[in-house]
């Protein structure tokens, strides 16, 4: 399949989920209920996005309030502060890093499988990486942002390990706070690196708002095959960028603007792709939204992908009937693996599950240490092999 | 003239507790249809007084409205200006904070009255002084889109200008601390020529009988002053404030003009580890000199918004605390 579709991760909460979290964390409700309510809504966000036509599924992360307080949750090491602003009325509770920080158990194992097996696509596994993490906590403990990011790097690691063991064919760590310190990208890359280390899953990131200009093109020196931008909210300006300097990575191309409440058309996603394909390989192509949709009703983001599938789908006839002929060819940096990075390898889609037990990713994997001691054994993989291997 | 304690600009309009988030019950009940603009307005003038109230109680010797009306630290100004439409969210720097981005459509002007009468509620309600605050035109123009103008620097210019008036309103409505926050300044130090530039014509707004004894403030933050005092004190303000947070002895002491007033960010607004106020007054130590004889102002070295409002209101006693101390160091 060519054009992939996918989404960032998270999908709008319905009221019964609001409803839930606000009971359970006044005490006026068990876990056990709220997580009966977070399985429903996980289930009704599945079946709407196999409804919609989407190829690489995600769980909607219905049990997930910010998405780094989430993971500082639960994680040794963390308390939560009070409610901070964000933007406009939207607040949350940061984290505080108090203690060395480590991973008590896996965090969100359970919940990957379960979606998983509520679907035949590929299912998505989500994580929010570590410099992100480092960024968006205060730091009582360690005082030093490189502590604080490697540590987190650790920990986070231990759940890539955990995913890929349980048949996560992809697995995306998101780091939107990457682009905001370009002063940084060499942290930002050196822990998304020890985060990495060893996995042979088909790692993808997401990077958003922020000073491209600084970063670009060094940080493609992040080891993910898959980098997932949001272009259509800036206009598609940064494929200006990208023709200057090529693009050396597959790329989750954002043809829908979150932060509006007009609903794209299936022409606008169109035209978006067609300038997509000026730039990219066709086989380098994902198409997503621009970022999470959380923020969005469950009726606009169901009109908005559905509009992302219809235009898609368009072009992909347009192209196997030749009438579109994308030209741009993969550029010679993505085989050899260009800035140090591991290559490139486009695969499609795959349909079926891919359970851990049944069709494992790595059969027979073995440990994947943080320190790149992975001991992942040959044989038996149901995935095509990797043509580079992770730094 | 002496050691004493401020907020630098905003503080946080809602805590944990059910009756400190009545502003963001109000919004939301805006939003859906279920309060009117008065509604809201009757909120941000309960709040505000309230942020006022416990900024003097934790001590603070001068200060703010905490910007409780302020959708984000660009746009509450920018939108009141002729020639300006606000647009998408954009990252405000390196914060995980956002501001919707000014552009301009046509010549920016003022207008009318921006600020005026929320500075004049927070005065009627404060029993300290008050500092105005408002974004530096540098910055305002960094942060927008261009539109028509040909280089940010013209844009700079027609911001400074709507800023003149908008100071000098302020100065009329008995404003004496007035701030620019230029941000960017620290981020890009090479924009202090067009800073000085901005100043220079933002002054203009001072320069009239009636405006009494407003002083300008340069507020710079979201990084360290390293060695530039010295040169900011010549871009033309009254009073300088500085990031200056960190552990041990400040270092060398700066020469700067007699009569420009400092505002030191010695406190953390970024984090919430608290500092201890004895530990924050000996950083002073190697400074005392060319602290004497000028207003000093100690306080966070950036807007307090950025922590929960426990821990803001735990900032701002220290600050108040250190300053007390930071008298015996310096005398």
């Amino acid at each position: 399949m060519i054009l992939p579709t996918s989404t960032i991760g998270s999908f709008p909460k319905p009221d019964e989920v609001k409803e839930a979290r606000a009971k359970a964390s006044h005490g006026r409700a068990g876990q056990d209920a709220l997580r009966d309510v977070e399985r429903r809504a996980t289930q009704d966000c599945v079946r709407m996005q196999e409804e919609l036509g989407l190829d690489i599924l995600v769980d909607g992360e219905m049990y997930r309030g910010d998405m780094a307080t989430y993971f500082a949750e639960n994680m040794d090491g963390f308390k939560i502060s009070g409610l901070v602003r964000s933007y406009g009325n939207r607040y949350y509770r940061k984290p505080i890093v108090v203690g060395p920080v480590r991973r008590r158990s896996p965090i969100t194992l359970d919940w990957f499988r379960y979606a998983r097996d509520l679907t035949d696509r590929p299912m998505k596994a989500i994580l929010t990486g570590p410099y992100t993490m480092m960024d968006w906590c205060f730091d009582e403990h360690y005082g030093s942002r490189r502590d604080v990011a490697l540590a987190m790097a650790e920990a986070i690691h231990e759940e890539v390990a955990d995913l890929e063991k349980a048949g996560a064919q992809y697995i995306q760590i998101d780091e939107p706070a990457v682009s905001v310190r370009p002063d940084e990208i060499g942290l930002a890359i050196e822990s998304f690196a020890a985060t990495v280390d060893g996995i042979r899953s088909h790692i993808l990131t997401h990077i958003c708002y922020g000073d491209f200009d600084a970063i670009y093109p060094r940080m493609l020196e992040i080891p993910a095959h898959q980098f997932d931008l949001e272009l259509s909210n800036s206009g598609l300006d940064m494929l200006e960028r990208f023709r200057r300097n090529p693009f050396t990575k597959e790329i989750g191309f954002g043809v829908l603007d979150v932060h509006t409440h007009e609903v794209e058309t299936a022409d606008q996603v169109k035209e978006r792709l067609r300038r997509a394909l000026e730039v990219f390989p066709l086989a380098a192509v994902y198409v997503n939204p621009d970022c999470g949709l959380k923020t969005r009703t469950t009726e606009e983001s169901r009109a908005k992908l559905a509009a992302m599938v219809e235009g898609t789908k368009a072009i992909r006839a347009e192209i196997e009937s030749g009438t579109l002929r994308p030209k741009v060819a993969a550029p010679a940096a993505a085989k050899a693996g260009g800035n140090g990075a591991p290559a490139v390898e486009v695969r499609v889609a795959a349909r079926g599950k891919a359970k851990a037990g049944k069709k494992p990713a790595r059969k027979g994997a073995g440990k994947a240490g943080p320190k790149g001691k992975a001991k992942a054994k040959k044989g038996g993989s149901r995935k095509p092999a990797r043509s580079g291997k992770r730094r | 003239m002496g050691i004493s304690s401020a907020n630098l600009n905003n503080y946080p309009r809602i805590g944990d507790a059910h009756p400190q988030q009545k502003l963001r019950r109000t919004i939301a009940a805006v939003d859906s249809g279920k309060a009117t603009a008065d509604d809201l307005r009757a909120a941000e003038d309960e709040v505000t007084a309230e942020v006022i109230a416990e900024q003097e109680a934790a001590g603070l010797d001068l200060v703010t409205d905490g910007q409780v009306r302020w959708a984000d630290p660009v746009t509450h100004f920018a939108r009141g200006l002729e020639g300006i439409e606000v647009t998408g969210l954009l990252r405000y720097f390196d914060t995980n904070t956002y501001y919707r981005q000014p552009a301009a459509r046509g010549p920016v002007k003022w207008k009318g009255p921006v600020t005026i009468r929320d500075f004049q509620f927070a005065a009627g309600k404060a029993q300290k002084p008050v500092k105005a605050v408002l974004p530096g035109p540098a910055t305002l123009a960094t942060l927008s889109a261009a539109g028509p103008y040909a280089s940010v620097e013209a844009l700079a210019g027609d911001f400074a200008r709507a800023l003149r008036d908008e100071v000098a309103a302020l100065a009329l409505a008995g404003a004496t601390w007035i701030q620019l926050d230029e941000p960017v300044l620290a981020r890009k130090p090479g924009l202090a020529p067009l800073v000085a530039q901005c100043l220079s014509e933002v002054r203009g707004g001072l320069s009239g009988g009636l405006t009494g004894k407003a002083r300008l403030l340069l507020a710079t933050y979201f990084g360290p002053a390293d060695g530039r005092l010295e040169a900011w004190a010549g871009l033309g303000a009254d009073g300088l404030a500085v990031d200056v947070a960190g552990k041990g002895p400040l270092g060398k002491a700066p020469r700067l003009p007699d009569g420009l007033s400092l505002t030191l960010g010695v406190l953390d607004g970024r984090n919430t580890k608290l500092e201890e106020p004895k530990s924050v007054a000996e950083r002073l130590r190697p400074w005392a000199a060319a602290l004497r004889g000028r207003d000093v102002f100690l306080a966070p070295n950036a807007g307090l918004e950025f922590l929960p409002r426990d821990v803001a209101r735990a900032k701002v006693a220290c600050a108040a605390e250190a300053a007390k101390r930071a008298a015996e160091v310096i005398r």
